[in-house]
This record gives structure tokens, C-alpha cells and sequence, in this order.
């Protein structure tokens, strides 16, 4: 019986068109235990909505395991399963899409959409059990269950995010990775909605992977995270000792560039020289090194491998051990 | 108070627009395009007038009479000499004119022929059922009331106008319908499997729609067998026709699986363990129909184009069934029109029934996506 | 123009676009200053109005929108109102690109694909600068470097499927900033950008503002953003400017309702987790047939009934520079904000 729910192993995910191989996803490892948010944050063509795609098998991975520990204690791999088991297991994985207006179909009614994965898993029930189920989880998400004959097109951003919510979440899964979930919403709107998933993984018990270019966001909701570099992770670490005291050179440029959300803060942003690689075409040695205020001659030649530095916590960095990263200093009360 | 009525109003316009589905939403759009609705009314005219075809034409498509060859339009009248005696036509006497030597059909009042409702005439079958052999109107025996006047056999343009509409209106209607499930299949394997079946099918398609329409035609129709019924030779025809169109479609169709595949409810749907043959037929199709149902409706026009081209050049439908264009081949002399301008009625028959099929294709189109 | 210093003064604005469903009133009397050199950040949500009243100054809005009020520029041929120039004269083409310029959200649109980069930047310049070809594309790529984008004579030729998105925007400054404006109007220019990239770009206005002796309109909803680069703030709700001050006090001190739940919506990145933002409940209506009173009056917490729902709240002043529009803190006069925890 495994201490995590979730346990990705070495996950790879390659497109390859005309010649050119883009290394969307490269040995991606992380483990999740039951009931955690697991944050993975990066910046354009890092992977991270790809990772999450592949973890839910909306796309297929290229290589890699994704060993899941389902109710009865088993654990599978989820992307090597056979179309059976698959059939039961899917209900457990559920995915919660970033673009309120693409991931809901214009031409269903809301009812039809929330009702959909019900009808497909459980074909054998009612369609009156159907509808209050419905009418549960809608309340329970906070939409009007009188409102469900309407089609999308009734409904502003943050409700439709809400649809959403309430369409992974009637088949009761355990896991949901939630793609940006919050990123397309008006602030106060992304407050209601961050404030309800962490009500519902109260209740229901949900282990969330929360994928998101947004740090503040990420540091409020999750419990650890991984930080993403054109595929690669570069840094895995529980939440507040990655922001306070981070182990890579990426993650202090990224928390340094953040603004924040008080003027009387002093900013002291790290530079990054530069632009992201091409991923078709990354560069040698550590991805970074290009970048990297810190970077030394092996970083050009040798690609790092990521370790586990301390307990539960992980890097890819050669240099990890004797750098002294700026992280955030959290407000300490003074002891008396 | 009044700000009540209009505040409910507003929730009931609110209310309306929440709940309408697409197909709602596209009508709605449809009725604004004003020449859209009035095509949807001329088409109806003519396709009811179709319907009844045979009640409504005096004479059926065999009647002739040589005395009244390229006879003029009988001039229907209401008073002999200052007396109201209701419509009737006077008799027709043929002439020579003395100095050009051309026949002249001129009015013999000594005879008169009083036009009646709901005659006997020749016998049919309503809508192809019932036998019956009463018609719309007629004239007293010995009258004729040629409406668009007569042909080079004698026979009544009008009639063979209304007859002829039955073919020209059906078939590329029949043929629209061939094209439609033609192109989701064809379309829909492509779109949906990609890859080399994509590639085989999109060369057949290009490779298709390159070919010249006429000379395709006309292979395709000198190779009908001459001796066969009437009906199959139709048929025939209507599949000609529709291998116009159903490249066009299936384009759209595997454009459309192609995009859509993409979409985030698709991988919802997917993610949430509904089968492939589900989501082609509950997300995919419905996300297709109205480009398609537009598409085909801007393609009628062509089909309606066809059939008539080739029935004008006396290659799609023949005696003794008739079609405007087989009725347009009269037409073809320059001398013919300038002596009988009245045998140029058909071609705008066609003149408005493409224009009316192409307004309202605009109007659907112009409706088609109401979510864009 | 009421303060010697101003550089745009916006006297009750108001602009109304005619829908099928009836009179849309998205910017419904606002009213506020910018002076010489500073930075003045326009915050809110989506339907606020805040973009419109932005093109409103450069006088670009669709003609579909009905415009009144004043809009009064300080330019170099003394102070006009720009509502009250003839939207294709001279005048006003005169001031934009030269006089006031904008910044846009998405760089990737902002540029023709047709033309090179350079060849776009050195529109402007040969329009209102000099029409010689040489001098103008010396000037222009002298501007590329200014902005920070490397090898300035090469990428000039380079076409905007070349650059990336960091990049475009750098380029959309350089075409913005080349003539020396008075006034820049950035709305969201980084929020499509990359964390990193946004730093950058920030950093990079800033600079350029101090070196330009320029002021800023800066319209965004990201609060981080406005903490660093705004003097001061002005917060846009449905229609109206519900708050303004400096910068300090808005974040320190905020006093109407909707900037508290504003401020509170929103995790400080370093600081302690909170268990639950503050949400203000509710979504923004639409500007469509709006009751009468405070437009936030269905959402507040403080709201107080027969006062809210009946008339629009004044303007009061709360502390040097810091007005408020709300009845409930107009009441409690010398009172500290709520607390929302």
C-alpha cells in the first residue's frame, strides 16, 4: 500500500513534425500524497499544461508511468491499463479546463454538459437521478440549479468555470488536475472560485495538481510545488520553504520578478538575460545556463540530474548545495 | 409601475435568449435578413405550385395541336362588346400576313369560349396516389387559353412551365440530398481518422474537383442507355448532378472534424470516458450542421444550373418528360425569340429560383454561427 | 485646466453605446487628473469601462459610442478638449502618436504581418518628425535600442513573426515612445507577457517614463502591477471612479467597499497564507437598465438601505489627495476602514 495516491514516474512527451522533435515533457517525477494540492508553476513552453494533459490521458504521454493507488489500495499505471480497466478507473482522474468559453460545448444545455460523464460511466441510471445529482453538485458549486436548461452562452466566465467544476466533479473523482483554472476569471471572480475549490477538497477529500503561471495564487492554494523549466523540473519543494529559501537559480529569478502586491515592499529583482529557449531546440548542458547568474563552466556541458536534496525535497542543479538563494522573508511575530 | 413592465419585459427577452438553442438563435438571425424571408416565400410559391402541378395546368405534358403552332398568349377577357360575361377567350384563326407571308394568329370573335373552374381535363395522379382528372381551369370545348403561349408543337407553355418545375425543382433538391450524405461520410473518415486515409481521400477530392463540370456531364449522360423509363433516366440524372457539390461538403465536414478535434470539450468529453462514436455524434455533428446546411443551400443553385444545362443541351432529361431546360432548347435561335419571345418564360423561372436559393444561403449563412 | 500641472484633465465622462437591448451606460460620469511626470493607475474589473475611457482620450472609440463631457489635454498648442476636436482633423491626429500615445494588451496583434517591424516604428516617425528616409530610420533604430531590443539595424528588417512576444512589446514602446509624448496610455501591456518578461517590460517603462519626463495612464487589474508603477491610483467600477489616492493609502488604507474586497481578493506573494481570500460575492452587473443609486450597492457588505439604492453617492475627501465616492464612508466621518479578516 503506497504512502501516495498519485506517483508520476519519469513522464516524457515528445511532438515530433517534419524533422524537428520538441521535448514538450522531459523525466518529469513527482509523488502526491492523498488530500494535497500539488502546484506546478513555470512560464510559457515550460510543459506544465502538457504534463497535466498527459497525467489525465487527454493526450497520449510518450513514455513514463502514472501509478495510481485507487480505493480498493491497488495501484495501476494509469497510462498502461487496459481498456477496462481504464473504462473504471477514469472516473478517479478528472480534469478542470483553463478557457471558460472553449471547454464547455456552445450547443449543449448546461444540464446535458454537467450530466455528460454521468450518462457515460453510469449508463444504467435514471434520468430523474440524473437531474438531482445535477442539481446537487450545481448547488454545491454555487450556480442556481433552476438555471441548468440554459445553454453556456447564459453564463459569464466564472460561472462557466463553475460548470466546469461541477462536470468533473459529479462522478466524484479523487484527483482533479486543474489546468489555469483561475487565470481567464476578473480577480474577485478567481477569489470565489480558489475559495470554492478549497471547500470542496475540504469536503470531498480531493487531491488537486494546480498547474499555473500565477504565483501568488500557487504559494496561497498549494501544498508543495514544482517549479518548470522547457520541460524539465528544476525544483520540487513544499510551499513555503520553496519561496522562502529556494534551491535554483530559476526559481529566485521567478520569485524575484513577481510584483507584489504592496507598495512599501522594495523590490530586488534578479535579471535574467535573455529569453526562454526554443524547446525545439534547447540549449546544451542545463537549459538554463544561458541565463543563469550563476553558471559555471560544467553547466554548459553536463544537464543536471535532479535529486533529491533533502527530505521531500528535489532540485537540478549542480551548484544546488552551495548557493545561498533570496527567497521571501515571511512576517515572524517577535518572541516575547 | 411602468419601469416594472419594462424591467419584466427585459427578464422575459432575458430569459428567452438564455434558453434558446442554437437553432433558435440562428432563426432569429434568419428572419432579420429581409430578402432571406421573402426567397423563403417565393420558393415556397413555387415549390407548392410544383406540387400541384398537374391540378394546376390545364393541359398534361402530351396534348398538342398543330393548328395552334407558336401560337401567342391567348388574351383572356372579361367583356364582349361592353356586356360582362366573365373571363373567356375569343376563338384563334391563322392567318398569313400578306406581305411578310408569316403566320399571324389573330382573335376570331364571332367564337366564344368561357373559361371554367375546377373542369374535367385530361386525367393524372395527384401527388402520384390519387386518380383524378379534375383541373384548376380549363376552356369550352373548341377554345384553347394558352397562358405563355405554345410551342413549335402546339403545345401549352404554361402547362409544360408547371410540369417541367416538377423536374427542375426536384432534382437538385434529390441530388442535394446525395451530396449531404455523401460528404459527411466521405468528409467525416477523413477529418475524423487523418493521417494517410486523410491524404488518399483529399487527393480524390482535389483531384475531383478539377475535372470540368460540362465534358464530365456529358460523358456521364451520353453513357445513360437510350431505351430505359423515364424515372430511372431522372435518377440518373439527379446523381450526375449531385457529384457537383458533395466535394465541396465533405471539405467542410473534415475542416470542421479537424478543428473541432481540438476544442477543450472535446478532450472534456474524453476525459470523462465518453466513447469516440459518442462524441462524433453528440459534440461533432451538431458542431457541423448549419456550415453544411449553408453550404448546401449555395450549392443548389449550381445543381439547378446543371440539370438545366444539360437538359438544354439534350443530354439529361427526355421526352416525353419535361424540364425547363428541355423547354429553354426552343429558345436557342436568335429568330425563334425575336417571332416568340414568350418562349423565354422559363429561363426566368430559373433566374428566380437561383437568386431565391442563393439569397436565402446568404441569409443562413449570415445566421449560420451565432456563437461567433 | 484646474492645476497648473496637469497633463489630461477628464471632466465627467460619460459614454453610452446603443445595443439592440437598449442603452449600454458603460462609463457613467468620470472625472479624474493626471500630472506632469506621474503615474496614475486605473484599476478594475472586466466591464468597468476602463478601456473605453482610455480610447476616449485618443478619441478612438467605435462611432457606435455617444461621448460627452470633458476631456482636456495640455498640448503644445495649449489646451484643447479632445471631445471637442473633429474626430479625422488634423488637430487630433496631430496629438495621437505624437502628443499621446498607447500601448496594447497583445503585441502579436498591434503589428501588421505584412511589414517589417521597423518599417511600422518608422511610420510614426516619419510622420510626425521628419520625412527624411535616412534621418527617420536612424531615429527609429536609435529608439529600438533605447527599448533594449539587441542588434536594433538587424531586427529593424525583421518582420513580427521574427520577434517574440517580450520582444513585440518592446517594439510596440519603441513605436509608441518614439516621438516624445507627453502621455502614454498602457492598457495591460504585460498581462499576455511571461512573469519574467513582465519585470522586464515594467522596469523598462519606468525608465523610460523618468528619462521622458513622461506621464503614465496605467490600466490594469493585476494589483502587483499597480503597487510598483503607479503614484497614483483610481478604481473603476462599472462606469464610475469609486476611489482615488495615492498609492500607499489605497493599498494601506483602502476605503470603499469594493477596493477593501479588492485588496483582500488578492494573496501577497511572501506573506502568510490566509485560509480564504475575501471574495466579494456576486458578479458585476451588466451596464444595461441599472437601477438607481451605487452601482456596487447588490454586492456590498456595508451597503445601507434607502440610502445605497436610492442616490449616487459624492465624492468626499478622506485624506490628502484620497477621495471616495460611498455613502457608507462619507457617514462615519474620521472612522478607519473595515476590517475584513
Amino acid at each position: 500500500m503506497s504512502d501516495y495516491i498519485l506517483e508520476i514516474k519519469n513522464l516524457y512527451k515528445e511532438y515530433t513534425s517534419k524533422n524537428i522533435t520538441v521535448k514538450a515533457v522531459t523525466d518529469i517525477s513527482f509523488n502526491i500524497k492523498k488530500g494535497e494540492t500539488v502546484g506546478i508553476v513555470g512560464e510559457s513552453g515550460c510543459g506544465k499544461t502538457t504534463l497535466g494533459r498527459c497525467i489525465v490521458r487527454g493526450i497520449p504521454a510518450t513514455s513514463g508511468q502514472v501509478l495510481y493507488t485507487a480505493e480498493d489500495g491497488v495501484t495501476y499505471d494509469f497510462l498502461n491499463i487496459d481498456k477496462k480497466k481504464l473504462k473504471e478507473l477514469r472516473k478517479d482522474i478528472q480534469m478542470i479546463f483553463q478557457d471558460p468559453y472553449s471547454s464547455l460545448d456552445p450547443r449543449m444545455t448546461v444540464l446535458n454538459i454537467i450530466t455528460e460523464p454521468l450518462k457515460a460511466n453510469f449508463p444504467k441510471m435514471k434520468k430523474s437521478e440524473m437531474e438531482l445529482r445535477a442539481a446537487e453538485i450545481a448547488e454545491k458549486v454555487g450556480l442556481n440549479p433552476s438555471y441548468l436548461k440554459r445553454y453556456p452562452h447564459a453564463f459569464s466566465g466564472g460561472q462557466r468555470q463553475r460548470i466546469g467544476i461541477a462536470r468533473a466533479l459529479i462522478i466524484n473523482p479523487r484527483i482533479i488536475v486543474c489546468d489555469e483554472p483561475v487565470s481567464a476569471l476578473d480577480v474577485s471572480i478567481q477569489a470565489q472560485v480558489i475559495n470554492l475549490l478549497k471547500d470542496l477538497q475540504r469536503e470531498l477529500g480531493l487531491t488537486y495538481i494546480f498547474i499555473s503561471h500565477d504565483l501568488s495564487v500557487v504559494e496561497h492554494i498549494s501544498d508543495k510545488v514544482g517549479v518548470m523549466y522547457l520541460g524539465k523540473m528544476v525544483e520540487f519543494a513544499e510551499t513555503e520553504a520553496l519561496f522562502s529559501k529556494p534551491l535554483h537559480p530559476y526559481t529566485e529569478a521567478l520569485l524575484s520578478s513577481v510584483p507584489v502586491a504592496d507598495p512599501t515592499v522594495k523590490m530586488n529583482r534578479i535579471p535574467l538575460k535573455g529569453e526562454i529557449p526554443n524547446p525545439a531546440n534547447p540549449p546544451s548542458g542545463c537549459y538554463f545556463h544561458e541565463r543563469c547568474s550563476y553558471c559555471v563552466d560544467k553547466c554548459t556541458k553536463v544537464a543536471p540530474e535532479y535529486r533529491e536534496i533533502e527530505k521531500d525535497r528535489f532540485v537540478a542543479c549542480h551548484r544546488a548545495e552551495e548557493l545561498k538563494l533570496k527567497g521571501f522573508t515571511y512576517d515572524e511575530p517577535k518572541a516575547i | 409601475m411602468v419601469l416594472q413592465n419594462v424591467m419584466d419585459r427585459n427578464k422575459r427577452k432575458e430569459e428567452e435568449y438564455y434558453l434558446a438553442s442554437q437553432w433558435t438563435l440562428m432563426r432569429r438571425k434568419f428572419k432579420k435578413h429581409k430578402l432571406a424571408m421573402a426567397s423563403l416565400w417565393v420558393l415556397g410559391f413555387l415549390y407548392f405550385v410544383a406540387l400541384f402541378g398537374n391540378f394546376i395546368a390545364p393541359y398534361n405534358l402530351v396534348a398538342y395541336n398543330s393548328k395552334i403552332v407558336n401560337a401567342p398568349p391567348t388574351k383572356i377577357h372579361m367583356f364582349h362588346e361592353g356586356k360582362y360575361i366573365g373571363p373567356f377567350v375569343y376563338g384563334i384563326k391563322m392567318e398569313r400576313d400578306p406581305v411578310s407571308k408569316r403566320k399571324m394568329y389573330i382573335e376570331n370573335k364571332d367564337e366564344i369560349y368561357k373559361i371554367k373552374w375546377f373542369t374535367h381535363g385530361s386525367e393524372y395522379k395527384l401527388f402520384g396516389l390519387i386518380k383524378t382528372d379534375i383541373h384548376l381551369f380549363g376552356v369550352e370545348q373548341g377554345g384553347v387559353v394558352l397562358l405563355m403561349g405554345a410551342d413549335s408543337m402546339g403545345r401549352d407553355l404554361f402547362s409544360r412551365m408547371i410540369l417541367g418545375s416538377q423536374v427542375s425543382l426536384t432534382v437538385p433538391f434529390a441530388g442535394a440530398i446525395i451530396s449531404f450524405v455523401l460528404g459527411i461520410i466521405i468528409g467525416g473518415i477523413a477529418g475524423y481518422f487523418g493521417g494517410a486515409i486523410d491524404s488518399v481521400i483529399s487527393r480524390i477530392i482535389e483531384v475531383l474537383s478539377a475535372l470540368p463540370t460540362i465534358p464530365l456531364w456529358m460523358a456521364l449522360s451520353a453513357s445513360i442507355p437510350p431505351d430505359i423509363p423515364v424515372v430511372r433516366v431522372y435518377l440518373y440524372i439527379t446523381i450526375i448532378v449531385s457529384f457537383i457539390s458533395w466535394t465541396g461538403l465533405a471539405r467542410i465536414v473534415r475542416g470542421k472534424f479537424i478543428s473541432m478535434r481540438k476544442e477543450d470539450y472535446i478532450m472534456a468529453a474524453r476525459i470523462a470516458g465518453v466513447s469516440t462514436w459518442k462524441i462524433i455524434i453528440k459534440h461533432m455533428v451538431p458542431g457541423f450542421m448549419s456550415y453544411l446546411i449553408v453550404s448546401l443551400t449555395l450549392g443548389i443553385p449550381g445543381m439547378i444550373i446543371g440539370e438545366t444545362s444539360m437538359s438544354f443541351l439534350g443530354l439529361g432529361i427526355r421526352s416525353p418528360a419535361t424540364s425547363w431546360g428541355v423547354l429553354l432548347q426552343e429558345a436557342q435561335e436568335i429568330t425563334s425569340i425575336a417571332m416568340h419571345p414568350w418562349k423565354l418564360i422559363p429561363l426566368f423561372a430559373v433566374i428566380i429560383t437561383v437568386l431565391a436559393f442563393n439569397f436565402i444561403g446568404d441569409g443562413l449563412r449570415d445566421a449560420a454561427d451565432p456563437y461567433k | 485646466m484646474d492645476r497648473k500641472e496637469s497633463i489630461v484633465q477628464v471632466n465627467n465622462l460619460h459614454i453610452n453605446i446603443k445595443m439592440d437591448e437598449g442603452i449600454l451606460t458603460a462609463v457613467r460620469g468620470v472625472t479624474f487628473h493626471i500630472d506632469r511626470g506621474e503615474t496614475l493607475g486605473l484599476v478594475g474589473e472586466s466591464g468597468c469601462g476602463k478601456s473605453l475611457t482610455c480610447k476616449a482620450i485618443l478619441a478612438i472609440n467605435d462611432p457606435k459610442c455617444s461621448t460627452s463631457g470633458e476631456i482636456l489635454f495640455n498640448s503644445d498648442d495649449g489646451v484643447v478638449d479632445i471631445l471637442r476636436l473633429p474626430p479625422k482633423g488634423s488637430e487630433i491626429r496631430n496629438i495621437r502618436g505624437k502628443q499621446i500615445s498607447m500601448i496594447f494588451q497583445e503585441p502579436m496583434v498591434c503589428f501588421s504581418p505584412l511589414y517589417t517591424i521597423g518599417n511600422q516604428i518608422n511610420e510614426c516617425t516619419r510622420l510626425h518628425i521628419t520625412k527624411d528616409k535616412k534621418k527617420s530610420r536612424e531615429i527609429s533604430i536609435e529608439m529600438m535600442k533605447k527599448v533594449g531590443i539587441a542588434n536594433a539595424e538587424k531586427r529593424y528588417d525583421q518582420y513580427p513573426h521574427e520577434f517574440s512576444g517580450g520582444m513585440l512589446q518592446r517594439a510596440l514602446i519603441a513605436m509608441a515612445l518614439v516621438c516624445n509624448p507627453k502621455l502614454l496610455i498602457a492598457d495591460e501591456p504585460t498581462t499576455a507577457l511571461d512573469v519574467t518578461i513582465q519585470a522586464q517590460i515594467l522596469e523598462l517603462i519606468k525608465e523610460l517614463q523618468k528619462e521622458l519626463k513622461m506621464s503614465v495612464l496605467f490600466v490594469t487589474h493585476d494589483l502587483g502591477t499597480v503597487a510598483r508603477m503607479c503614484d497614483r491610483v483610481a478604481v473603476m467600477y462599472l462606469g464610475k471612479i469609486v476611489e482615488t489616492g495615492p498609492v500607499e493609502e489605497i493599498y494601506l488604507s483602502p476605503k470603499h467597499p469594493y477596493t477593501i474586497g479588492l485588496i483582500g481578493s488578492v494573496h501577497k506573494i511572501g506573506s502568510k497564507r490566509k485560509e480564504r481570500l475575501y471574495s466579494i460575492e456576486g458578479t458585476v452587473p451588466l451596464a444595461l437598465n441599472l437601477p438607481a443609486g451605487c452601482g456596487f450597492y447588490d454586492r456590498c457588505q456595508c451597503r445601507i438601505d434607502g440610502v445605497c439604492n436610492v442616490k449616487e453617492p459624492e465624492p468626499v475627501e478622506v485624506g490628502p489627495n484620497h477621495v471616495v465616492s460611498c455613502h457608507a464612508v462619507g457617514q462615519k466621518t474620521g472612522e478607519e476602514g473595515h476590517d475584513i479578516e
